[in-house]
């Protein structure tokens, strides 16, 4: 009986991504940022590369506002006149804070480990510059470990699914960047922390700078496909079940 | 002999696994429509219409009749009390598998 409660609180739980908007929506926005980061990189120094990177910006900025209400505009009219609304408990502010505690505190301790990297001396600053290479990958773990979360709240296999796809990425663009490190030496960050930037150290800046636009991009256009594929798979599984549910 | 007097203790509002599913499916949400419940439960309307009444009757649930748009929209959610007595429910049952 408990097993059979557990069942269907997880299946409630799962009701907000049972319909696959979500990802269908998310996959699409995901898919068009990377296309128009990766373009930006490739016209860069061009009026074109100066347009695509106003585009990003724009893009970027209307995609996080408007989402949530495209989501839910899309939900009111397509889920849940066939299949029932739910409203989830909203997260109390003790609640919020307790779960935004330790991302704001990683993320702040993250910062001044670089800043103080920077300054200690030339071989920390190596290191603070060698992070640049790896944020991509940063994203791309912090994205599995989402999606893993919600797969074990919602036992849906296609977030179990999106977190493996996200790690594997993870690791084919780790093994794509290592040879960029070989660009660092020491030699590279030698000096003050925050004096002028050499013309050598500036050129090594851009590659790794290239390097991570064109990482963030492919990591945005394969999490932002398999999200797509993910979302039409949920959605033709979704209407089947309706389908079923009204003939029976 | 002591586990099954503690078995006769047992919420028989809640003892019915229709009703069971409709309260589980409520604590795990802030509210949830008619209709969704209709399509978890796999009940008919007017069985499920009468599983509800029951609950609400008991004072463990809420129903809210109001519209979205032009159609009507019936919200269902658990008060306090139904949350305590879910809760105190799983617990007897738990504890009466244990000893059996």
């Amino acid at each position: 009986m408990d097993s059979t409660i557990v069942k269907v609180q997880q299946r409630t739980r799962a009701y907000w991504f049972a319909d696959g908007l979500n990802e269908i929506l998310s996959g699409t926005f995901a898919l068009i940022l990377g296309v128009l980061i990766l373009l930006k990189n490739h016209f860069q120094s061009t009026s074109l590369g100066e347009f695509f990177s106003i585009t990003v910006n724009i893009f970027l900025l209307a995609g996080a506002l408007s989402m949530p209400v495209l989501l839910r505009r899309a939900k009111e009219h397509i889920t849940y006149p066939h299949s029932g609304y739910v409203a989830y408990k909203a997260l109390t502010r003790s609640e919020r804070v307790k779960q935004g505690l330790p991302v704001i505190m990683s993320f702040l301790l993250f910062v001044i480990l670089i800043a103080i990297s920077i300054l200690v001396s030339a071989q920390t600053r190596l290191w603070a510059m060698a992070m640049i290479i790896w944020l991509p990958e940063l994203m791309g773990i912090v994205a599995g470990v989402i999606f893993l979360r919600l797969a074990q709240q919602t036992g849906l296999l296609r977030q179990a699914v999106l977190s493996g796809v996200s790690f594997v990425t993870v690791v084919w663009l780790g093994w794509r960047s290592s040879p960029l490190l070989g660009l660092l030496s020491l030699k590279l960050t030698e000096g003050s922390g925050w004096g002028v930037m050499p013309a050598q150290v500036g050129a090594v800046m851009r590659v790794l700078m290239m390097s991570l636009y064109n990482d963030t991009a492919f990591l945005l256009i394969i999490l932002g496909c398999a999200a797509l594929i993910s979302g039409v798979v949920g959605r033709l599984q979704y209407l089947k079940e309706r389908h079923n549910v009204r003939s029976a | 002999m002591c586990a099954l007097r503690d078995h006769t203790a047992i919420d028989r509002v809640l003892h019915e696994p229709a009703r069971a599913v409709i309260v589980a499916i409520l604590d795990a949400v802030e509210s949830a429509d008619f209709l969704y419940l209709l399509r978890e439960t796999g009940l008919t309307k007017g069985n499920l219409s009468a599983h509800l009444a029951k609950l609400e009757a008991a004072g463990y649930i809420t129903i809210q009749k109001t519209f979205r748009g032009k159609l009507p929209l019936t919200l269902c959610s658990l008060t306090p009390q139904g949350k305590q007595a879910f809760a105190d429910y799983r617990q007897q049952l738990a504890e009466f598998i244990a000893k059996t």
